[in-house]
């Protein structure tokens, strides 16, 4: 069997790259029946890609489409995938092609089987999601990639979330990848669609985002919410605690994605100012959901080496404290490079935007939920998040403004200086609560 | 094949037009629809206010929208792109919310562990200290392995806004405690303001051991460049005066210590210490300073940011002392003094220092092309009198803030009202006469040789003008008005017992120029003395009620 696919993609690599004189619309049955008119346009779009006179074909391909749907779920799972690498593989090259109506044929392929695959729970403790969804990721990482392929995979994205997201589990990690590319996306629209995407995730799906922390037990039919009947861990199996640290490490790429968003350094592709604060707003969010227990901690693993893998946290804690870390550690430390960025943020006349919108948000966050950390926990967040960057932040200037001296103590040149502000109101505050009931009938 | 595409613009046409209307740009300044949570709301409030120029108040931010509709144009800052102008006061601010809401809450832990981290960065930036390198060569030699042989180089220093931030950030903090007191337990209560006395003590000491390690190294180097040799002796009486024991006098209690060690200070306080982008290799750092012809610009700035920083933080003092004086010991408030004491004499030898008038003069001239000729012929025309910029300007300013500072402290130890553990008026009467009179004197003495240099109209700002005119006399008037009203508020036994020291005084101050002091003598005179010389005074004096309380039966 695998030789045979193997065989196929040969086929099919070498019709996509024009050995046949047939053209793309020869292959479907929708095509055979097309108009004059529609023949004439696959012609003039084959010619343009500089295929041969025949253009690509696609032929093999849909074979290849058909492999893959028959056999999803009738072979065991280990030799789905194995199977599927090879196909994923095939269909992440041909989605980076420049003619662009192959490159959508192998994306629209994808999206009709990932539909299909994501149909079926995926079981506690496996990740064959993340394995079907990487050629997505695979086109979005590959630079070679057209814009309006990447569009149409964030769009995919998109709609497997709004249709698919009561079955996605390790799928997850693979999306929150994706998003998180979009920000650095050189196009600027797609930047703005990735984040969209993130604000629909958070307001439309916040429950399956939480859900994150629920152990799912698909073969007894168990589902146990992480907020009303929380396990300490010494009273979970080891497939729950494998579970809640999968689901710990999903919310630190979610709080990965969104933070991309903020701009912290100077870039020929600067992010619109406004995504970046709305990115921010995303981690007060996130903050809220820890702070409230509908996302847990992870129960083991914690370190603090390596930044891109599983439970990094802070060095300098108990066990305990830096597990609950894990989750706090992508926001804290996001915000503090935008505290610190060097980014130009300024509009209209108002500067460090992006800079003093982190500092607002930080300072929001610790403020409202500053009596969950242990003091401990304070210092570290003091001296390893807090502090440097503020002081990154004042080196980093070079404005004229520091060369500024007076001419006297007593009279201050730097009488635009701006003010700290004052403390925040609390929860229960009239005017506060006004607002959020503005914010939430979209009244404003 | 175009049916297929067809359809699959159409799939995902759909999927495009049911994005959420955010996709496009008003999402951007929108916030979801959603229920928020508390730290969501905190921030999409915040970032309403931010949007609209608002105060801040986010009690308010709800009427924010109207201001939309109105096209209101927000106002343009001066320099939008400093991090320093618009982003370190936010974030300084954000450390004091922390200490407010957070630290005073823990109690012990807060002291001991929270506090001196949040404090360090306070004094880092107001003054100076700990003597640290910059964080981003830090980083950068990290980055290249720890190369040893570049972490020598300087010692990272703020700007005058970074002091000025973080000197009213530092007086941020007993405001919040205030607010607080009422919720602490006995203990805490008084804890923590005994810890904010020291805190204060121990900047305001630290940034003066600077400043005169800088006086005495700007010196040395003038003098150097000029093939002199400065006195040794007194530079070395100089350094041991002011930078190891009184900083090793303020380290704070309860284990605390500083951060910087003693010997450390003594080592790096040398000329090597304070190069600004022009670094030496620290051992050697006098012969550089003899061929480097741009001393002053690498000593003078530095030193006029220590002296904002000692103005900044004496300014503050006497607020801090009017809430928290009595809950203090005798130990807090001499450590107090003993710092404002500490500034007083730095600034007055430094502002009778004719090479350090000199070299701020030749600083301000060569920024116009100038040098040491110019600068003597230009000090010759205008009567050795160069005001803003000068070391007198600077040194003046800072000597008057002290010395009001102090009559404050000792105005409220003996006048005050507040119920103290300690016998506050033994303590304070003598020191209190003694500044009073040598304060006084020398106001005369300056108004007396000043007189002819001095425009009239100067006095009718007096209160004011300190900050403009640097003689003794214009910058210490607000400092004796403090003194002719602090003797108003002697009771008549106070009075009687410092009768004979001041009363030659007072009346020699009948003559001078301000009015404001003519017109507290006057009081004095209608009050006080004539009570001493039991005449009844009531409708003699141009304040008839206050008067009219002091009868001789009193």
């Amino acid at each position: 069997m695998y030789h045979f696919i193997e065989q196929l993609i040969a086929v099919s690599m070498g019709e996509i790259c024009g050995d046949s004189k047939r053209g793309l619309t020869d292959v479907t049955s929708a095509a055979k029946s097309s108009t004059d008119s529609s023949a004439q346009g696959a012609k003039a779009l084959s010619a343009q890609s500089g295929h041969g006179e025949g253009g690509p074909r696609v032929f093999s391909m849909q074979r290849l489409v058909e492999v893959a749907d028959y056999n999803m779920n009738s072979r065991p799972r280990l030799a789905w995938a194995k199977m599927w690498e090879m196909m994923g593989n095939h269909f992440a090259k041909i989605g980076c092609q420049d003619n662009a109506m192959v490159s959508m044929y192998a994306i629209d392929a994808l999206r009709q089987l990932s539909f299909k695959f994501l149909e079926k729970p995926e079981l506690a403790d496996f990740n064959f999601q993340r394995l079907f969804l990487r050629p997505f990721l695979d086109i979005m990482e590959n630079p070679t990639s057209r814009d309006d392929i990447r569009e149409l995979i964030l769009r995919c994205v998109d709609n497997m979330i709004r249709s698919m997201s009561h079955n996605i589990r390790s799928g997850w990690k693979i999306f929150f990848s994706i998003l998180t590319l979009s920000a650095s996306d050189p196009s600027e629209k797609i930047s703005t669609l990735g984040l969209a995407i993130l604000q629909r995730l958070l307001d439309q799906h916040l429950d399956q985002l939480c859900r994150l922390t629920t152990f799912d037990d698909f073969d007894t039919g168990v589902v146990e919410a992480g907020g009303e009947e929380t396990k300490v861990p010494e009273q979970m199996t080891a497939l729950e605690k494998r579970q809640r640290n999968a689901n710990a490490e999903d919310f630190v790429g979610l709080c990965h994605a969104s933070m991309s968003f903020v701009q912290t350094e100077e870039s020929d592709n600067p992010l619109p100012i406004g995504l970046s604060m709305r990115a921010l707003c995303h981690t007060a969010c996130y903050a809220d959901l820890i702070a409230d227990e509908r996302v847990l901690p992870p129960v083991s693993g914690s370190q603090s080496s390596d930044p891109s893998a599983a439970g990094y946290t802070y060095e300098n804690l108990s066990e305990e404290e830096a597990l609950e870390m894990v989750l706090w550690r992508p926001i804290l430390d996001g915000l503090a490079a935008g505290i610190c960025s060097t980014a130009p943020s300024s509009s209209g006349g108002v500067g460090c935007l992006v800079q003093r919108g982190s500092v607002i948000t930080m300072r929001a966050i610790l403020l409202r939920h500053g009596s969950t950390f242990s003091t401990s926990q304070w210092a570290v967040i003091l001296t390893q998040v807090l502090l440097p960057a503020i002081q990154i932040g004042a080196e980093y200037d070079a404005s004229p403004v520091i060369s500024i001296t007076s001419e006297s103590p007593a009279v201050s040149s730097l009488d635009f200086l701006n003010d700290a502000l004052p403390l925040p109101p609390t929860t229960e505050d009239e005017g506060l609560l006004k607002f959020a009931e503005l914010a939430e009938t979209d009244e404003r | 094949m175009l049916p297929f595409l067809i359809g699959l613009m159409h799939v995902f046409g759909s999927i495009y037009n049911t994005l959420p209307y955010y996709i496009f740009t008003p999402f951007l300044h929108s916030a979801p629809t959603r229920p928020l949570g508390t730290a969501e709301l905190l921030v999409e409030a915040s970032f309403a206010d931010l949007r609209h120029g608002g105060d801040g108040d986010l009690s308010k931010a709800h009427g924010l929208a109207k201001k939309d509709q109105e096209g209101k144009k927000e106002a343009e800052q001066p320099f939008p792109e400093s991090w320093v102008a618009t982003t370190a006061p936010v974030a300084l601010g954000m450390l004091t919310d922390i200490f407010s809401e957070i630290i005073i809450e823990k109690g012990q832990d807060g002291r001991d562990i929270l506090w001196p981290i949040i404090l360090e960065q306070l004094q880092r930036w107001s003054a100076g200290f700990p003597l640290k390198k910059s964080i981003l060569q830090s980083i950068r030699e990290e980055d290249n392995g720890g190369d040893e042989s570049s972490s020598q180089a300087d010692v990272w220093l703020p700007c005058e806004s970074l002091v000025r931030i973080g000197c009213k950030e530092l007086y941020r903090v007993p405001d919040k405690l205030l607010e607080k007191l009422p919720t602490l337990n006995a203990e805490d209560a008084r804890a923590w303001p005994k810890l904010l006395f020291q805190t204060i003590a121990d900047t305001l000491t630290k940034n003066v051991s600077m400043e005169a390690n800088l006086h005495r190294d700007l010196v040395a180097a003038k003098l150097r460049r000029l093939g002199l040799e400065p006195d040794k002796e007194e530079g070395n009486t100089s350094k041991a005066d002011l930078t190891i024991d009184r900083v090793e006098e303020c380290v704070l209690e309860d284990g605390r210590t500083m951060e910087i060690p003693v010997t450390k200070i003594k080592l790096e306080a040398g000329s090597s210490l304070y190069e600004g982008d022009n670094p030496r290799n620290g051992d050697d750092g006098e012969d550089d300073a003899e061929d480097d012809p741009s001393y002053l610009r690498e000593y003078i700035p530095s030193l006029k940011i220590r002296c904002v920083a000692s103005h900044c933080l004496q300014q503050g003092i006497p607020e801090v002392v009017d809430i928290f004086s009595h809950v203090v010991g005798q130990d807090e408030v001499s450590k107090l003094l003993k710092a404002l004491e500490n500034s007083r004499e730095m600034s007055s030898k430094a502002s009778d220092d004719e090479d350090l008038a000199h070299a701020f003069q030749e600083a301000l001239l060569s920024e116009w092309g100038g040098g040491v000729e110019e600068v003597e012929s230009t000090l010759a025309s205008v009567g050795g009198i160069l005001h803003k910029g000068g070391a007198e300007m600077f040194f003046l300013t800072q000597q008057a803030g002290a010395d009001k500072a102090i009559i404050h402290i000792l105005s409220q130890l003996v006048c005050g009202h507040s119920a103290y553990s300690w016998d506050t008026k033994a303590y304070a009467e003598p020191l209190l006469l003694d500044r009073m009179i040598d304060i006084l004197n020398k106001f005369l003495i300056s108004e007396r040789d000043n007189a002819e240099f001095i425009n009239p109209n100067v006095w009718r700002t007096a209160s004011d003008s300190g900050g403009k005119i640097a003689l003794y006399c214009t910058c210490f008037v607000d400092v004796c008005s403090n003194i002719l009203e602090t003797i108003l508020n002697f009771e008549d036994d106070q009075f009687n017992r410092i009768k004979a020291e001041i009363y030659p005084i007072i009346c020699s101050m009948i003559r001078v120029q301000s009015e404001e002091i003519r017109g507290l003598v006057q009081e004095i005179f209608a009050t006080k003395v004539a009570t001493a010389l039991g005449i009844a005074t009531a409708g003699k004096s141009g304040d008839e009620s206050k008067v009219g309380k002091h009868t001789p039966e009193d």
